[in-house]
């Protein structure tokens, strides 16, 4: 009975105005960092820390809570919108949502991607409240072992995702660990890979490696476009929402996607240096499960395979109307066409 | 598949296999240690053994192919996607200036020349060309140094 109570007290601090206006200052501040590249939640905390200092403690702790999700949530639009995830964890947002902004559908990819985030992130924080701790107990019992076996499996099943070759498959992942491992061992402190140079002691971080992969691949590919004029079309706040049918195919993914991540959150243990090692072999894991569930599909081409993201809304059993974007759609016919 | 998709295959492995080798040799002064204890030099020479067996296996698929004939001369390929090659190498030289510059000069002095040159690659010339490269900077310089108070590196010169 104590803890409920502590939990209602809890709540109805947190549901005062001036804690609501907090949030929502935190959630903004968070969402526009987390959209600069390279600055995820916690350099957003970080820089913004200096702000709680004069805030009462409860009013500090939503503040950062907020920016921290807004942040987390700030990475995914610039890779829906350019293709140029911003931050580690939104890689996996650009295999379909930049495909929707190709399609027009860049409002209901965003709107899509919050709506999930809030599902997930309340999710989460459900399940901690009441479920933390027995499931900690069982995830204290994770050990080397179980870590090596996930991220083997994430690795393999994202052997799937990336090209019909199986052989190219496994080298691209090869090429992946190899510069992974560059720098210093953490179990014997010995320097891997580095060819003496200074500057590949601390390793080859992740941020530019994404900068590299994604932004120069799309600075390059937008240049075949530069000839192209964009055209104006009228835009209603309707055609910028998902629809029904697409909230409805959201919802199986967002629910899975928050359990999922809840208990991978759990695992104990250095979260970026997992991260910096492995990659994000867990959340392409599970992005192959979702796309063998026929709920999305993966276009590994990028923006020339037009035909193949039709496809993806004849599945959702709609036609679109006339999209919102319609240089969007025009560039991918030209390019597919070539 | 077509002659262009087969010869970038064959590059490819290649880079690769040479990639593999450098790996061995890098890693050939390492411990390797055992499956029950692994050393510093159990990963490095496992993946680099398993690149360069890959790029070999990737070599001998595609010398296969051509020799059952699956290498064509006509047309392209519905898997290919044609690269503008010129624009590339431009940008990663551009990206290679950059990285000059701003050791040399600082990273707002960078980004005005690597922001002129990229728009200049991109067809943009006269007033806009000049907007780009310094408003680019200029609000970097706002968001980054004034308003989150990171300072932006500055090069050896200035």
């Amino acid at each position: 009975m104590t803890g409920i109570e502590e939990i209602l007290n809890g709540f109805a601090s947190a549901l005062s105005l001036t804690n609501l206006l907090v949030c929502l200052a935190g959630v903004a501040l968070g969402t526009l960092v987390g959209v600069l590249p390279g600055l995820g939640p916690v350099g957003a905390i970080s820089m913004l820390l200096p702000l709680t200092f004069s805030m009462e403690p409860v009013s500090a702790l939503i503040l950062v809570a907020g920016v921290y999700f807004g942040g987390m949530y700030g990475g995914s639009t610039t890779s829906i919108l350019v293709n140029v995830p911003g931050e580690a964890a939104s890689v996996v947002t650009t295999l379909d949502g930049y495909k929707m902004t190709q399609k027009g559908r860049a409002g209901a990819a965003l709107a899509i991607s919050a709506i999930g985030s809030f599902i997930a992130g309340t999710i989460g924080m459900v399940l901690l409240t009441f479920l933390a701790p027995p499931i900690a107990r069982m995830a204290i019992k994770f050990g080397p072992p179980e870590y090596f076996a996930i991220v083997l499996a994430g690795l393999l099943i994202l052997s799937r995702l990336t090209d019909k070759s199986l052989i190219r498959s496994y080298l691209l992942i090869s090429v992946g660990v190899v510069i992974a491992l560059v720098g210093i061992d953490p179990s014997s402190g010995m320097l891997r890979l580095t060819f003496d140079s200074p500057w590949l002691v601390d390793g080859v971080d992740f941020i530019p490696i994404i900068m590299g992969l994604y932004g120069l691949a799309e600075v390059i590919g937008s240049l075949e476009q530069v000839h192209l004029k964009p055209e104006k079309t009228d835009l209603s706040l309707k055609k910028l929402l998902p629809t029904r049918t697409e909230m409805k195919r959201s919802t199986g993914p967002i629910v899975r996607g928050g359990l999922l991540g809840f208990f991978m959150g759990l695992l104990p243990g250095p979260a970026k240096d997992r991260r910096k090692r492995w990659g994000e072999a867990p959340f392409f894991s599970f992005f192959h499960l979702e796309k063998s569930r026929d709920i999305i599909t993966i276009n590994e081409a990028g923006r020339k395979q037009h035909d193949q993201t039709s496809h993806l809304y004849d599945k959702l059993g709609q036609r679109l109307s006339p999209l919102p974007c319609q240089s969007g759609e025009k560039r991918a016919n030209e390019s597919g066409s070539r | 598949m077509s002659q262009t998709v087969f010869r970038a295959r064959v590059i490819t492995a290649l880079v690769l296999l040479v990639l593999g080798i450098v790996v061995l040799w890098q890693s050939r002064d390492l411990p390797f240690g055992t499956l029950n204890r692994m050393q510093a030099g159990f990963f490095p020479i496992l993946f680099g053994c398993l690149m360069s067996g890959l790029s070999l296996a990737m070599l001998c698929n595609l010398y296969r192919s051509r020799k059952n004939g699956a290498v064509t001369d006509d047309g392209s390929h519905e898997d290919e996607e044609p690269v503008h090659l010129r624009g590339a190498l431009a940008f990663i030289a551009i990206f290679v200036l950059f990285v000059l510059v701003t050791n040399a000069f600082g990273f707002l002095a960078a980004s005005v020349v690597a922001m002129a040159a990229a728009g200049y690659v991109m067809g943009l010339r006269n007033w806009r060309l000049a907007v780009l490269s310094v408003g680019t900077a200029a609000v970097i310089w706002i968001i980054f140094d004034v308003w989150l108070g990171l300072s932006l590196p500055h090069g050896a010169w200035l």
